[in-house]
């Protein structure tokens, strides 16, 4: 979804109750993030923590992780999608914006912390392989994918994209942590590295910063 | 006297009530079970410490109280705090190190034991070197190790709560 659709931030209400089903736990931390814990109907969690500076309008996606068979829509509110929902993940978003007190197309930068997505690390470096420059490479990731619906439908656009830090080593030892602790198999981690021709002993960049320049939505969208 | 733990559940103003939130007092149970010693849950505050026994803090970092205590009592009281649902490793260990908290669980490992579909594998925790080692742990290679820390898989252990009962036994008769 490209442009902001009507209403949809505005019917975001962090006070209102969870969708039958559904459980959020929210719990402010020392600095200021807030920490949502995700339990779906069907019993998978998850757990998102973002933070804000209100003195330089940054939104900070500090970290996100949904266990294996969690939702990917959510039915609540004024929907992105009519029929099926809002994506779960710009549902929280902007219910945490909400908390904060972010008003619409006033985020003036967004910073993404300590990128592990197997996909979205694997699509940089298929990019960079291609000899696309790193910051053109990210915006065509996972993660920046998921983070603009988010901020499209709270009235920003993204005009310039920046890649900071991270590490250069083989893409095994950030899969073998995940792998260890239960949250994916060795197969299917396979599978997603086989879809973009990586090996496990493969250089890659992994938990680095995206930083994303931000404006006002132009035209078209309202709260 | 044995070792005891406390488990001290936000409360701050977005917190659900301890009390309505039943993940944390099945932690509870389930520690209670593996180490056989005294586990209570209790709201966070200054009052809830004991002197004594191991802190649980479900957080990201040591609450404030903690950290403004001067450095004496701060230092021998972060060696008692386990941080649950902390950030998530490898960039956390640069944490660690500069706290010396006991131990730390990432908000994945928390998040996998939470669900019942998932479950934990005794592999999550970031725990001293020292008492990983006293337990036979496996620690997991550079960048998910520090000098003093690292993540690790427990060899007996096969869930979290087990596997943190396993370390905070091991921590407690290294320092007695």
């Amino acid at each position: 979804m490209t442009t902001p659709v009507d209403g949809v931030y505005l019917s975001v209400d962090p006070a209102a109750p969870a969708p039958a089903g559904w459980v959020f736990k929210d719990s402010l931390e020392r600095g200021g993030a807030i920490s949502t814990q995700i339990t779906a109907p069907n019993g998978a969690t998850g757990s998102v923590l973002r933070k804000y500076d209100p003195a330089t309008n940054q939104w900070v996606m500090l970290e996100a992780f949904f266990g294996k068979d969690m939702p990917n829509w959510i039915e609540t509110g004024i929907p992105m999608v009519a029929g099926k929902g809002t994506p779960l993940i710009a549902f929280l978003d902007m219910r945490v914006m909400k908390s904060f007190g972010i008003a619409y197309g006033s985020l003036k930068s967004t910073k993404l912390s300590t990128i592990q997505n197997v996909e979205a690390v694997c699509q940089l470096e298929v990019q960079v392989r291609k000899g696309v420059a790193v910051d053109d490479a990210v915006r065509t990731t996972h993660s920046v994918n998921y983070a603009e619906t988010e901020l499209v439908q709270s009235g920003h656009q993204i005009v310039n994209a920046k890649v900071s830090g991270g590490r250069r080593m083989p893409i095994d030892g950030m899969l073998r942590h995940y792998e260890r602790s239960g949250f994916r198999t060795p197969a299917e981690h396979d599978a997603i590295l086989a879809k973009y021709g990586i090996s496990r002993t493969d250089v890659v960049l992994w938990d680095y910063d995206i930083h994303l320049e931000l404006a006002p939505f132009p035209v078209g969208g309202t709260p | 006297m044995s070792p005891s733990i406390i488990l001290l559940a936000p409360t701050n103003p977005l917190a659900v009530v301890p009390a309505s939130d039943p993940s944390y007092s099945r932690f509870a149970d389930e520690l209670r079970r593996y180490s056989e010693w005294h586990v209570e849950l209790r709201d966070e505050s200054p009052a809830s410490d004991d002197g004594a026994s191991f802190l649980l803090v479900f957080g990201y970092e040591p609450p404030e109280w903690i950290l403004s205590m001067t450095p004496e009592g701060r230092q021998q009281t972060l060696e008692r705090v386990v941080l649950i649902r902390c950030a998530r490793a490898p960039s956390v260990l640069d944490d660690l190190e500069q706290w010396g908290v006991a131990a730390a669980i990432e908000t994945l490992t928390y998040s996998l034991w939470e669900s019942p579909r998932n479950g934990t594998t005794g592999y999550g925790i970031a725990g001293l070197r020292e008492a990983v080692a006293s337990i036979g742990g496996e620690c997991a290679a550079e960048p998910f190790a520090s000098e003093h820390y690292c993540v690790y898989g427990s060899v007996k252990s096969s869930t979290l709560t087990q596997a943190l009962a396993e370390y905070l036994k091991a921590l407690a008769i290294l320092r007695s």
